[in-house]
């Protein structure tokens, strides 16, 4: 039995290399991702990592060179392009907040596999690489980028904490406390761009999402304080990327894959069994009551109801 | 100089020559690439209508990424890519998808969005785990499935076409049957459920309608891209039309036109996948609906800015 | 009187087409507990929102303490409606009320025994010692406003802004909200309220401002609070309001 546990570990360097990447990338994206989610934004994080993608491209096609700080560079400026037009769209030009999102990812995540095709033919830029990761391969480049990148976004995090929650909660008070609402804002837009692209290599641009959301949402069921949210997300991720990789040692799987469906079923646990918001305990509660029929929590509000911008509507379900 | 007009000379007649070839039919598979574009955008562009002014865009979304794990579960159970199967599968995991985001949305502690994000990767994550244990370890061809990704219309079945011209009809049908309690309960559901109509019924509805298009269009734009053929062109639509006859024609006839000359943009130009052509189209003309659309584009947005601020102006003054 | 902290001149500010605060001037001055009051839809937190620059306004200048900007602007000290707040948020009663530290702390400072001090103090005036590890979600709407409250006054400014405090609370908490609001004005702070109930105008603010996108009047409510200008702000909609609310206008004017 234990060996099982042991001995990918004894199968060579690509074991812990990979292992390594992967707690890299997913303690800066659990991090990140618990603001976006507390800020209901948890699908511009769906848009920043699918938009890194043009971001490198444009780098490489500016620069002629794959070099990872370049990359890095030019996912940033993308990514704060990306919300700053996602943002234009809703408030100016009266485009749902949703839909905004929609156009705006999928026409540059457009022009990136397009130019990815046609322009790129002899850079060391692999397609489905970019897409789903190759953690078990994963390049020098990769991991130093992902080893200055990681310890850098907590440290952001742990110097920015106040404001960061702060403008996640309140924004009026963040704003008559004299925060930089606006800076906050384009600073968390830039790091989780950057930070999906450092984690390209470990998970790919379209995965990214999951380390990004999913933590945040199992943590915010199991936690009533934000510091122990931060760490539950922390602990999520980190669980997910090393349980992950085992079983795609042992199954022969894509590991990026492999780690998303191990957070998953992480959520869904938590969304069943958490010791006070979970779907049994309320259940349980409920009978405890004895009320009879209940009712759906109005919880399902959509998004301009979040974006708090106009009328409700029907709910998602 | 004579040399590199010479050469862009030729290259404009070889663009020219095999666009006539596209749109000739002189080829059954060319002819059949051009037909699904056209069918793929119309009826994505007719559902994603009613997404887009329900806000539910991002459920296209959900559901285009996760057909992929129902794509893979149907070719490792049937043992080929054989269109009815793959489309069962597609469709099961689609509608899986949809009731499970309704299901942590109505959880504990969720918020739709994030309920969203959730099953579209989770989904996603689990097709992608399936699809490199099928690259391992098929022994058919899984070549088609790659293709699920991105799209790939030249690469359109017989069996894919009809299966689509089906769904498509069937879903116009419906949505012109359908079309008043549809707006009413998109416009105002609390007015629409007091007049006895089945809001819950026709949302259910939709979302099967949507699991349906995405079915039939993922094999003409990829999985990851379904869903802004879904989103733009009711969104630019909008802009055009004040009512719901004219915003669905609308849509309906720009998600058309964007799939035609996506598909057209693919064939001309060698290694451009169907869908990111078809999107950049359809982005094209949403940005002109953006800027001189006269429902609310930039333009009269602007003229009448600079109108109320002279009312303004005025009203303030007089009431001084 | 003394000299005023906050001074408006002119404010106007349009939503989409129409105006709805037109060409506003008055002034506070500490030692002032104002309400603000008047129909739905008449502006009335529109107003208090563009004081604290939430909402940009098309004209006009406001002074606070003979400054402008940013700077006037982190001397208000704004607590919003209730509806705003989200109420999954993983912060605890404590947590939030020492949000009323950050401004003063910055991104690094700790919390001295002082502010400390201050936040418990804070919570004492409104009562909600006793709940200070619960999350925000398991508070009754009362608590809730409450705590939102105990929050400006850990903000420990002098120019207050509360956006119509005593919707959706219970009786308790509405006395308890007044005690601290006439406490701070005793103490020389200056208190502006947005407030729904005509009934309890006159109980509870010495001054009164009535508008309806334009201001109708502003002064002691004694004066200003009459049959006369409440016809004029709710113009013939003031029939749907209760006869005792009436009765308080007849008597107190």
């Amino acid at each position: 039995m234990w060996e099982l546990f042991i001995e990918p570990w004894t199968m060579g360097a690509w074991m812990w290399r990979g292992t390594l990447a992967a707690t890299l990338a997913a303690v800066p994206c659990a991090l990140l991702g618990v603001f976006l989610y507390l800020r209901r934004m948890s699908l511009i994080a769906d848009a920043l990592t699918h938009v890194a993608l043009p971001g490198i491209v444009a780098a490489f096609l500016l620069s002629g060179s794959v070099d990872p700080f370049t990359m890095l560079l030019g996912a940033a400026v993308v990514g704060v392009m990306a919300s700053m037009a996602i943002e234009g769209l809703a408030d100016k030009g009266g485009v749902r907040s949703d839909a905004a999102i929609g156009i705006v990812f999928t026409a540059f995540f457009s022009i990136g596999v397009i130019a990815l095709s046609v322009g790129v033919e002899n850079a060391h830029i692999d397609t489905a690489c970019v897409l789903f990761g190759d953690v078990l391969g994963i390049s020098n480049d990769s991991l130093l980028l992902l080893g200055i990148t990681a310890p850098v976004v907590m440290l952001l995090v742990g110097v920015f904490y106040r404001w960061l929650s702060l403008v996640s909660f309140d924004k009026g008070l963040a704003a008559n406390l004299g925060v930089p609402v606006a800076l906050v804002h384009y600073g968390l837009m830039g790091a989780v761009s950057v930070t999906s692209v450092a984690s390209f290599e470990a998970i790919g641009a379209i995965l990214a999402i999951a380390m990004i959301v999913v933590p945040a949402a199992t943590a915010h069921i199991l936690c009533d304080r934000l510091p122990w949210m931060l760490i539950a997300a922390c602990v999520h991720g980190v669980f997910s990327a090393i349980l992950g990789m085992y079983f795609a040692v042992w199954l022969d799987v894509s590991a990026a894959g492999a780690m998303v469906c191990v957070g998953g079923v992480l959520y869904a646990l938590a969304f069943v069994g958490a010791p006070k918001h979970g779907v049994l305990v309320r259940w349980w509660r409920r009978r405890a009551l004895g009320t009879s029929t209940p009712k759906p929590t109005p919880k399902a509000a959509s998004f301009a109801a979040q974006a708090g911008r106009s009328k409700p509507s029907p709910e998602v379900s | 100089m004579g040399a590199a007009s010479l050469i862009a000379a030729l290259e404009v007649a070889e663009i020219s020559a095999r666009s006539v070839e596209f749109f000739s039919f002189k080829y059954a598979f060319v002819a059949r690439a051009l037909a699904a574009s056209i069918l793929v955008g119309g009826l994505c562009g007719a559902v994603g209508t009613f997404l887009v002014l329900r806000r539910l865009s991002l459920m296209g979304d959900a559901a285009g990424h996760s057909t992929l794990p129902g794509i893979c579960v149907a070719f490792l159970l049937a043992g080929s890519v054989s269109t009815l199967p793959i489309m069962a599968g597609a469709l099961v995991s689609a509608l899986l998808a949809a009731l499970a985001v309704g299901m942590i949305a109505r959880g504990p502690r969720s918020r739709s969005d994030a309920a969203i994000g959730i099953v579209l990767s989770v989904f996603f994550g689990a097709g992608i785990v399936l699809l490199s244990y099928i690259q391992r370890v098929a022994t058919t061809s899984y070549a088609g499935l790659d293709a699920m990704l991105l799209g790939n219309v030249a690469g359109i079945s017989p069996g894919q076409l009809s299966a689509l011209g089906v769904v498509t009809l069937l879903l116009g049908g419906m949505t012109a049957v359908y079309l008043r309690p549809l707006s009413i309960s998109t416009f105002d559901p609390g007015f629409a459920a007091s007049v006895g109509i089945p809001v819950r019924a026709i949302h259910y509805g939709l979302l099967g309608a949507l699991s349906l298009s995405v079915v039939v269009s993922v094999q003409a734009v990829g999985v990851v891209l379904v869903s802004a053929m879904l989103i733009i062109p009711g969104a630019s639509a909008v802009y055009w039309f004040k009512r719901m006859p004219g915003v669905l024609g609308a849509a309906v006839v720009l998600g058309a036109l964007s799939g035609a000359l996506g598909a057209w943009i693919s064939y001309i130009f060698e290694g451009v996948s169907t869908g990111p052509a078809m999107v950049l189209v359809a982005t094209a003309f949403f940005s002109v609906s953006l800027a001189f659309g006269p429902r609310g584009g930039l333009l009269w947005r602007a003229v009448r800015r600079r109108r109320r601020q002279r009312v303004v102006v005025a009203n303030v003054g007089g009431g001084r | 009187m003394s000299e005023p902290v906050l001074k408006v001149s002119g404010l106007t500010i349009a939503y989409d087409r129409e105006p709805v605060v037109i060409d506003f001037s008055f002034e506070v001055s500490p030692g002032q507990l104002v309400g603000i009051v008047g129909p739905n839809g008449a502006g009335k937190s529109t107003m208090i929102k563009s004081l604290v620059g939430s909402i940009e306004a098309d004209v006009g200048e406001v002074w606070v303490k003979g400054i402008q900007g940013r700077k006037a602007r982190r001397l208000l000290t704004y607590v919003p409606q209730r509806g705003s707040v989200d109420w999954d948020f993983p912060v605890t009663v404590y947590d939030v009320v020492k949000q009323g530290r950050y401004g003063k702390l910055g991104l690094l400072g700790r919390m001295s025994k002082e502010d400390r001090a201050i936040v418990e103090d804070a919570l004492d005036k409104v009562a909600m010692r006793d709940f200070t590890d619960r999350q925000i979600g398991e508070l009754s709407g009362g608590q809730q406003q409450r705590v939102f409250l105990a929050r400006a006054l850990a903000q420990r400014g002098d120019i207050y802004l509360l956006d119509e405090p005593f919707t959706g609370v219970d009786a308790k908490t509405e006395a308890a909200i007044v005690d601290v609001l006439r406490e701070l004005r005793d103490q020389g702070a200056a208190v502006l309220v947005v407030h729904h109930d005509l009934s309890t105008v006159s109980e509870y603010f010495d001054t009164v401002m009535l508008m309806n996108k334009r201001m109708i009047a502003m002064g002691p409510t004694g004066e200003v609070f009459s049959r006369e200008n409440l016809q004029k702000t709710y113009g013939g909609k003031l029939a749907i309001f209760d006869a005792d609310a009436m009765a308080v206008v007849e008597q107190g004017g």
